[in-house]
């Protein structure tokens, strides 16, 4: 019952607000903190039982839903979707807290959050692929009106441009999972993947490429990769968080869950353009991110070029570059999510994000000029913190398989470089900009949040066995059956 | 022995806990880095008798994969990163020590320590690791560091550009040594660098030269050779302790030391690479030397120009030459920066028209300048002498060519440096020399000390103590006694040096004929310009750089993006034409069905009133015409 009682705690939570009367907000929030913060226990729980050892699901939970169509509420939980779960409950016990910024209609708001969690935590619990496609959709009604009501600038716009594009996206998966059922008459993922073999080439081909456009909206892959800086941009900051944090990381998971393990043979036909897309997407996004003068849309387009990685790591079917792929997953969560909080503890004393309208913050406020520092060091992968180890990972595996492509990728990181060192500049270094004299430093509330993804950063890139000794045994299964 | 991992530990340890806890240690953080400095430099002299004899100790841990053998990382010592060791330790303690006072007004007093101490433990990292993979990483570490440093002074833009300079142009060469390692990974699957020797076996030597060829190009960004040597002279916008460290000890050295630690990857190809760009480099800068007026400046392409001589050494296959020249260097060439420092903060200046007859008012700054210029200019029997004399020795026994440019490069050097040192300290006072004061004693201390190690230790490589030096290294068979000959070039030289440096540097004697001058001011104006290298850099790779970030960036918006907005509005507009034919002709047809069946419906009504009359007229009327067709038909 842990994964249920995972499920159950934002969801209770949120019920919980919805009979609370609008104007507690103390209340609201507090239930709020409790709720992802029983999510981050349960989280921590699952993973001190969790065996690394074990290839199998594990905390399996099984219940008849729909008998009639073979559909069961099915959860569980192996060293893919444990590093994905972890990354989900702590980004949004952070989130969480970095809401309390959040001044109006509070309490639909932290509604909609915990429904928002709830559907994540499903879509990386979910083990039927009914279930898992309802959590997903799931997913973008809150995100929409998160986005649409408490967002800036263009709001309603990106969160209409967010839900279309990705509900389009998910269409295909529909099909998809019509089609699959229709030949296998089964929902039941881990069947599936056994059943993987007894698909045609040719429907596999055609199945993998269903199932990788809803994927390639989410994580973005180009071309598809515009809803992201809009959606990024008009967010409020803990929403920005949790999509680059979370949201990004389901389109991701969904290849190694289904696109992969599912379609072996339909992947690995695609496996030379996927390593193409990988590479696009490092160095456009690279190339993109340089050009941009609003600190939040360059941090949007670094995410277009870090999620590269996973698609190169991913491409390659290597040990090493899918542990990259996914090392790359959560540390891209750990690190762009500190760096929204950042962006939005900047935007709350500037009400301005265009780089050029700073400069010399460093001696003005130092707290929050060493943590900028920390996470645009991490962004550009410096060894000894996280970024590092994925992306060097994922280098390592895609160089020996897709060599030229690799090669180029590499462009990616002397640019990463480039636009981070920029931010620091603009922001920090330089003369004081006399408008912000008495710009006060980094407060307590917002230390909390970004110390324990400090933490993790030096810890990954220190000792990156932590995480990988979770994933290992999962991922060599995983190779194994995809490359048989 | 995991008690290696102490000496790039403790001054690891001490930068995190700077960093943490430094406004609350204050003025006693500069104490702590020297104390910890002091400590790595006394365990690496601990390691002494077991390196001496020849053993390599190390010890590692697993770090990415249980499974595989590949990530095992480690930390090892032998004779050649030992004396990297000493180098760096030594005058990494030295500088930390001077800069207590040079630093003493500074309001970031213990953060410029933290980031010194983590410049000390990311080298020390470096010259340990025994796997490419850690060496990257330090190496990567030194360049934030070198980066942290140049930019301290961050308020002016000048530094912060040139911290982002630094590390930008060095990352281009890291990006050619991970494809290297890349390489070497996928070809020989391991990365030790312990065993280059027998990996160098099963490699074919098309991939080994491709991938040394890659591993220098790492080593050209970091050791600022041509065509990446731009950001050193820019790198002197740091704190000047920070310069000395840079350019002697940390830094510029790793690259120097990346070729010679990974030597037997080298094949005769890549050495011939490295023998052109290091020989270029060397005559190269040594002309712009001649012509800057910065004090600071000169230092600066004098190090660019010496590292050239260093890897011309490399490419001579004289790997053990080019150490120890390094580590004659790095004496000298930190005496001389921290002395260009003991100048500029006793008068604020460090432009040479404003210094001039210093020797009357800092006398030990004046005598281990004074030192330094000779050593590092050859003058016999000081340290700089019996490295550079082997090089030379070298060279004439394999190519004359490069013989004639390193004789060539050599007077040079001495040119150059006795005009900084003859501008300096001699002629008659300028106003800011006459308020110049000699600096305090924390200061002059490493000054002597430096002086010292910058005259003699030299002869530890001398066949006087019988080439010690290199039997550390693991080099025996050295040519015994001193060659007459080279003594009498090395010192003409040097006096050469000092002739044309006293005329031309100094006195200003025009000595090219008439004829010659317009020639002769074009190349002094050329050189003067750094040959405009960061101009056609800027025009050439920086300018369109940035113009396709904005190209790209306006593709993404207009054509991505207006893709996606295209064909929301396209859905749009198909939703209003598709409104438009429901209503004008879906619709319409619906009611033009209704319509015309009520019109229909409108005919009948014309006879059907309700009346009873006409409907019996009708009767009546049908009947007589039904009777008449009957009646007619009969």
């Amino acid at each position: 019952m842990l994964l249920t009682s995972l499920l159950a705690c934002p969801l209770l939570g949120m019920l919980l607000i919805l009979v609370l009367p609008k104007s507690s907000v103390r209340w609201i929030r507090g239930v709020a903190v409790v709720a992802t913060g029983a999510a981050l226990l349960v989280g921590l729980k699952v993973l001190g039982q969790f065996q690394p050892a074990l290839a199998s699901m594990q905390f399996e939970e099984r219940a008849s839903w729909i008998p009639q169509l073979n559909i069961s509420y099915y959860l569980g939980i192996d060293g893919l979707s444990l590093p994905m779960v972890l990354l989900t409950v702590l980004l949004g016990f952070l989130a969480c807290l970095a809401s309390f910024g959040i001044t109006q209609r509070q309490k639909e708001y932290f509604a909609l959050y915990l429904l928002l969690e709830v559907g994540m935590l499903g879509t990386f619990l979910a083990l039927d692929l009914f279930l898992f496609y309802i959590f997903w959709e799931i997913v973008l009604v809150p995100m929409y009106f998160l986005i649409g009501i408490w967002g800036g600038g263009r709001r309603e716009y990106s969160a209409f441009k967010f839900f279309v594009y990705t509900l389009a996206g998910s269409l295909a998966m529909l099909l998809g999972i019509l089609a699959l059922y229709l030949n296998t008459q089964t929902f039941d993922l881990v069947a599936l993947s056994g059943k993987a073999s007894q698909l045609g080439l040719g429907l596999q081909k055609v199945l993998f490429v269903a199932f990788f456009l809803a994927f390639a909206v989410k994580v973005p892959i180009f071309p598809f990769h515009t809803w992201l800086p809009d959606a990024h941009v008009d967010a409020p900051t803990p929403i920005s968080v949790i999509l680059a944090g979370v949201l990004l990381k389901m389109g991701g998971y969904g290849f190694f869950r289904i696109g992969y393990p599912l379609f072996p043979e339909g992947a690995q036909w695609f496996g030379s353009a996927m390593a193409v897309l990988g590479m696009i997407n490092i160095v456009y996004g690279a190339f993109v991110a340089m050009a941009q003068t609003d600190f939040k849309r360059l941090v949007a387009y670094s995410s277009v070029s870090h999620m590269g990685f996973v698609l190169l790591g991913l491409a390659s079917l290597t040990s090493e570059g899918l542990h990259g792929a996914m090392l790359q997953m959560f540390n891209h969560g750990i690190i762009t999510g500190g760096m929204f909080l950042l962006v939005g503890v900047l935007y709350d004393r500037a009400h301005t994000r265009q780089l050029d309208a700073f400069g010399g913050l460093g001696a003005r406020v130092p707290v929050y000029a060493g943590l900028l520092i920390f996470f645009s060091l991490a962004t550009l992968g410096l060894p000894g913190l996280s970024g590092f180890v994925g992306e060097f990972m994922a280098f390592v595996g895609a160089f020996g398989v897709w060599r030229w492509q690799t090669m180029v990728s590499i462009i990616g990181v002397v640019i990463a470089a480039a636009y981070s060192l920029r931010v620091i500049q603009q922001v920090l270094l330089g003369p004081l900009n006399e408008r912000w004299a008495s710009m006060p430093d980094i407060g307590p509330r917002e230390w909390i949040t970004v110390a324990p993804l400090v933490v993790i950063i030096l810890v990954i890139g220190i000792w990156p066995l932590t995480l990988l000794h979770l994933q290992d045994t999962s991922l060599q299964q995983f190779i194994a059956h995809v490359t048989r | 022995m995991i008690a290696l991992l102490f000496i790039p530990g403790v001054p690891l340890i001490t930068a995190v806990l700077l960093l943490l806890f430094g406004r609350r240690i204050g003025k006693a953080s500069a104490w702590l880095t020297v104390l910890a400095l002091a400590s790595t430099f006394f365990m690496t002299i601990a390691l002494s008798d077991l390196v001496f004899a020849g053993n390599r100790i190390g010890f590692s841990w697993v770090w990415l994969s249980q499974a595989s053998a590949n990530w095992t990382l480690g930390l090892s010592v032998d004779g050649l990163s030992w004396v990297m060791l000493v180098v760096v330790t030594s005058i990494g303690t030295l500088i930390a020590l001077y800069s207590i006072g040079y630093m003493h007004h500074d309001p970031r007093f213990s953060r410029f320590f933290a980031y010194l101490s983590l410049f000390c433990a990311s080298m020390l990292g470096l010259v340990m690791a025994d796997h490419f993979l850690l060496l990257y990483a330090c190496w990567e570490l030194v360049g934030l560091c070198s980066y942290l440093l140049i930019s301290f002074w961050f308020e002016k833009s000048a530094a912060a550009e040139a911290g982002r300079k630094a590390f930008l142009t060095t990352r281009i060469g890291d990006t050619g040594m991970l494809l290297g390692i890349l390489i070497l990974f996928w070809s020989s699957g391991s990365l030790q660098l312990g065993n280059l020797a027998q990996v160098r076996q099963t490699l074919d030597p098309h991939v080994l030269t491709l991938i040394s060829a890659l591993l220098f190009f790492g080593a050209i960004g970091k050791s600022a050779q041509v065509p990446l040597h731009i950001w050193l002279p820019d790198a002197m916008e740091g704190p000047t302790p920070v310069s000395a460290l840079i350019h002697a000890a940390t830094m510029v050295a790793a690259g120097v030391y990346l070729v010679a630690r990974t030597f037997p990857l080298f094949t005769p190809e890549s050495l011939n690479l490295v023998l052109g760009i290091g020989l270029a480099t060397h005559l190269f800068a040594a002309t712009i030397a001649l012509t800057m007026t910065d004090i600071k400046r000169v230092l600066a392409y004098s190090t660019i120009s010496q590292l050239g001589l260093m890897m011309t050494a490399l490419g001579l296959k004289a790997m053990p030459l080019a150490l120890f020249h390094l580590c004659m260097h790095a004496f000298c060439k930190a005496l001389l920066f921290l002395g260009a420092g003991s100048v500029i903060h006793g008068t604020h200046q460090q432009e040479l028209e404003h210094l001039r007859g210093l020797r009357h008012f800092m006398p030990l700054t004046w005598i281990t300048f004074l030192i330094a210029v000779l050593s590092l200019s050859g003058a016999p029997f000081l340290s700089g002498f019996w490295s550079k004399d082997a090089i030379l020795l070298q060279a004439q026994h394999t190519m004359s060519w490069v013989f004639w440019s390193l004789v060539l490069g050599a007077l040079l050097t001495a040119t150059y440096l006795l005009r900084l040192y003859l501008r300096c300290f001699h002629g008659s006072p300028s106003s800011d020399a006459k308020h110049a004061h000699e600096s305090p004693a924390i200061m002059t201390a490493p000054l002597v000390l430096l002086a010292i190690f910058a005259a003699g230790i030299g002869l530890v490589g001398s066949p006087w103590m019988h080439h010690l030096f290199f039997r550390i290294i693991g080099v025996h068979e050295m040519h015994e006694g001193i060659e007459i000959g080279m003594v009498a070039l090395s010192a003409a030289l040097v006096l050469g040096g000092f002739w044309l440096a006293w005329q031309v540097g100094f006195r200003r004697r025009q000595l090219l004929p008439a004829s010659l001058r317009p020639i002769g001011q074009w190349l002094y104006q050329a050189a003067f310009h750094k040959y405009y290298v960061d101009e056609f850099y800027d025009k050439a790779i920086l300018q369109p750089f940035y113009a396709a970030t904005r190209a790209f960036s306006r593709f993404d918006q207009k054509v991505v993006d207006g893709a996606v907005n295209a064909a929301g509005s396209g859905t749009w507009r198909l939703g209003q034409w598709k409104e438009r034919f429901d209503r004008l002709i879906v619709d319409r047809a619906v009611n033009g069905v209704a319509t015309a069946t009520r019109n229909l419906g409108l005919l009948p009504r014309l006879i059907q009133t309700g009346i009873v009359h006409p409907y019996l007229l009708m009767i009546v009327v049908a009947i007589v015409a039904l009777a008449v067709g009957v009646i007619a038909s009969q």
